[in-house]
């Protein structure tokens, strides 16, 4: 039964074992969130009150929940789930036998296969979409993606986007017309919601949603700067977990709540310097996505040699991103502009190495995720310059939702030899 | 961004055809040294650029010379250090070229925004060869999303400026409108040479077409134009046509390092092919830039009007004009040619499959890559593709 922070007795709090992460108690409290929040949308359905949309986790979250009722969900997290409780396979190949390539996006090929297959709410189906949101400042192909869902689903669709970061320094002010650009595609998005839900925009209630946006960032921000601390007070790994939620539902009080309870958590573990793992010898950046179907692997196998992932360039991509500020929608552009997946290779560079700076690490390891391509591009420039920081780096190569693409032995044997690597580079510093 | 580099194909016919396609041929053989030559003679500046989509019609406008990084089937030697294998093989393979001594006449590289693993090309180009001029075209993915059109207006203007400030010279609407009538007069003669592959017996080979295409990367195109305008005035006298019995479209990017090699397969079993989707060909010619107004505005309006390829969302307007043209081509079957990874066409072939089954035109899909072409079976699934349709028949 996960718990609150309040109803955890803290007399019993563990305080882990040498060579295993200690994990957070309280984000267990995402799943049960997650199920809330399903529910609650099915049941809207059924009633003919909900709608559905299947967005990508870059949209403006705050604009869609300014509507009442209206219940975005990610197919993403949809095919990250399946791909975590090793399901996902069946619904890959279901795509593929449609003519949709084993090469393409590893979460777009489960979350279609799951209709495909008729993939159940009792087996963890997201409801049917009602319409379809999409963005491209994550992902080119999503549009793509968007398309095909479109075609399975027959349903409305809105496209927006935002234009690459083209810097030259990550700091440097967005021209105005990107601006516009954006602010004219949020007031597009505006009226197809209209039209889609035969609702008005509420502007009071959309300030509303803006601040318990920009409060969720706050909470996250705070979680990620505890993380600074020596010894980690949790492994950067398990805030993949919570981190769905702030990609689902940043704007509404349920985020809040869950952000929290983790934060609550931490913020005792700092205190009472309780570290994930109590033997940590190495602080490690991680860069890419985990394997979802075989999620502890990497953290397991590190932990023994006393090394924990301290910070990511993922979870890190929720912080100025959500930032919706005023809420002006030509604010929010020049916040969501900078996102990861959106900057050029210089700018990639001067984000992880200020990332690697702030966190004192002592490695970093990448993941070339051919399921998700956009977050390889650029890596290799990127590791190139860590590597002259001093910083000693691993690459290894996997599908993070697709396990017919990983090899146990393998990444244990990369791992292995990085981890010697690290402690051959300690015992001569 | 096409692959035409090993095109040469036999000739079919020796007569005055075969010899303006060899001429074309030649020229796109030695583009380089050519470029190198007229640089060093002229002075003239070379522009590269990696997609049909960069507004080729303002770098022309600015005096330089346009010129498109093509891939090759040749082994990867730098830019595997830079990007990931599985990055489509176009793409790797023209950043490649660009960083090697190929293209090394070049003065700058203007990117364009069409999809993340040409950005990060373009990306690296711009870290790696830091001195040279480079500047990048944000051109709308969604082509049809609100305010797309007033940004890449604004967008065009930005392009344009970075391009006076590099050449020291300004661009004027006098420029811009001739190097678009230019532009627009190769699209007009294209068209004509189109319109005889529609004919029962097509006067041209798919092969040929590929050969005539490929020198409109790198050639003025005054020159370029010259030479189509002769193709099309003796192609009609011509008194041996492609033999082929079955008709096939061919869709592709031209982006595959065996295009060359698959066309020349088909066309050698019973079959010609009378259409294909390329980019510089049948994409390219469906319309052309407005000449009255503003030509930024038109140049503007052209390419976020353009179906060029799938890479631009909504896809719908490339599949219908790819449906319209199976039918005004008599199109038999169909034979896909798809680079391994790459998004636009791996996304769009199912839909594209599955409509072209709903009006009766069977297909087959060719997977292409670095080091893969496993020749045998492409025969076999080409032959199996004819078997289908004489069935059909």
């Amino acid at each position: 039964m996960v718990q609150k922070w309040d109803d955890i007795q803290k007399e019993e709090y563990e305080r882990g074992k040498p060579g295993e992460i200690n994990f957070l108690k309280t984000i267990g409290l995402t799943q049960s969130y997650m199920n809330k929040y399903y529910e609650e949308a099915y049941q809207k359905q059924a009633e003919g009150l909900g709608h559905i949309t299947w967005v990508t986790s870059s949209v403006p979250f705050e604009v869609i929940f300014a509507f009442e009722n209206v219940y975005p969900f990610l197919p993403e997290y949809s095919g990250v789930q399946a791909s975590f409780d090793r399901k996902s396979t069946p619904y890959q190949l279901a795509a593929e036998s449609h003519g949709y390539d084993i090469e393409l996006c590893s979460v777009f090929r489960t979350s279609l296969g799951e209709d495909i297959l008729k993939r159940t709410r009792e087996e963890g189906a997201m409801p049917r979409p009602d319409s379809l949101i999409v963005t491209r400042h994550m992902c080119h192909a999503m549009g793509y993606a968007w398309q095909a869902y479109q075609r399975y689903f027959n349903v409305p669709i809105h496209m927006q986007e935002l234009p690459y970061f083209t810097g030259p320094e990550l700091d440097t002010p967005l021209a105005d017309h990107y601006k516009k650009y954006y602010a004219e595609s949020v007031r597009g998005l505006v009226k197809f919601l209209e039209k889609q839900t035969g609702q008005k925009f509420n502007k009071e209630r959309y300030r509303e949603v803006v601040k318990l946006s920009n409060r969720v960032r706050d909470i996250w921000l705070k979680i990620l700067e505890h993380g600074k601390t020596i010894p980690a007070p949790y492994s950067d790994w398990d805030l993949y977990v919570p981190l769905l939620a702030i990609g689902n539902w940043r704007g509404t009080q349920m985020a809040v709540e869950l952000f929290e309870e983790v934060n609550k958590e931490v913020v005792y573990r700092v205190e009472n310097k309780i570290g994930a793992l109590p033997n940590e010898t190495f602080r490690l950046f991680f860069n890419g996505n985990p394997s979802w179907y075989n999620f502890q692997f990497l953290p397991a196998i590190l932990a023994r040699k006393g090394a924990i992932f301290v910070c990511s360039e993922t979870n890190y991509l929720f912080t100025d991103w959500t930032n919706a500020g005023s809420g002006e929608f030509e604010e929010m552009a020049d916040n969501f502009v900078r996102h990861y997946l959106n900057i050029g290779i210089r700018q990639k560079i001067e984000y992880d190495k200020r990332l690697c700076k702030e966190y004192k690490v002592d490695g970093a390891i990448f993941q070339d995720n051919r399921g998700c391509r956009p977050f390889a591009f650029g890596f290799y420039d990127v590791i190139d310059a860590l590597e002259k920081e001093g910083i000693p780096c691993l690459l290894y190569e996997s599908n993070s939702a697709d396990l017919r693409f990983w090899s146990d032995d393998e990444i244990r044997s990369k791992l292995e030899t990085f981890l010697e690597v690290l402690e051959q580079r300690r015992k001569g510093a | 961004m096409p692959s035409l580099e090993n095109c040469e194909g036999e000739n079919l016919f020796n007569e005055e055809v075969g010899a303006l396609i060899d001429t074309l041929m030649e020229l796109h053989k030695n583009s380089h040294q050519r470029l190198r030559e007229s640089k060093e003679k002229a002075g003239k500046k070379v522009i590269g650029y990696f997609c049909w989509y960069t507004p080729k019609e303002v770098i022309l406008a600015s005096g330089a010379q346009p010129v498109m990084v093509c891939s090759s089937s040749d082994a990867i030697k730098i830019s595997g250090a830079y990007v990931p294998h599985f990055t489509c093989n176009t793409c790797r393979s023209a950043l490649d070229l660009s960083m090697g001594s190929n293209y090394d006449y070049l003065d700058g590289l203007v990117g364009c925004k069409v999809d993340d693993p040409w950005k990060t090309c373009y990306d690296v180009w711009e870290l790696h060869v830091p001195h040279l001029y480079t500047h990048f075209v944000q051109m709308p993915s969604f082509t049809t999303a609100d305010g797309a059109s007033k940004f890449f207006i604004k967008e065009l203007h930005l392009f344009k400026a970075s391009l006076e400030t590099f050449m020291g010279t300004k661009i004027l609407d006098k420029d811009l409108q001739s190097s678009i009538q230019i532009s627009n007069a190769t699209r007009s003669i294209l068209r004509q040479l189109y319109e005889m592959r529609k004919n029962d017996q097509p006067l041209i080979s798919g092969t040929e077409m590929l050969q005539v295409l490929a020198p409109s990367f790198s050639m003025p195109l005054e020159a370029y134009n010259d030479i189509l305008t002769r193709i099309i005035k003796v192609l009609p006298q011509r008194s041996e046509r492609p033999a082929g019995e079955v008709r096939l479209m061919v869709v592709t990017s031209l982006c595959s390092g065996q295009i060359a090699e698959i066309l020349r397969e088909i066309e050698r079993a019973d079959a010609v092919v009378v259409v294909e989707t390329a980019c510089h060909g049948l994409s390219n010619i469906t319309r052309d830039i407005p000449e009255d107004g503003d030509p930024l505005s038109n140049i503007a309006y052209f390419y976020l009007n353009a179906s060029a390829c799938p890479a631009k969302v909504p896809t719908e307007g490339w599949i219908e004009q790819t449906l319209r043209s199976a039918n005004e081509y008599k199109t038999q079957g169909v034979v896909f040619i798809i680079e391994k990874y790459c998004d636009p066409y791996g996304f769009v072939y199912p839909d594209l499959r599955d409509k072209l089954k709903q009006i009766g035109i069977p297909s087959i899909k060719i997977d292409t890559g670095e080091g893969y072409f496993p020749l045998a079976q492409v025969r076999t699934r080409i032959e199996a593709l004819l078997e289908m349709v004489k069935g059909n028949v």
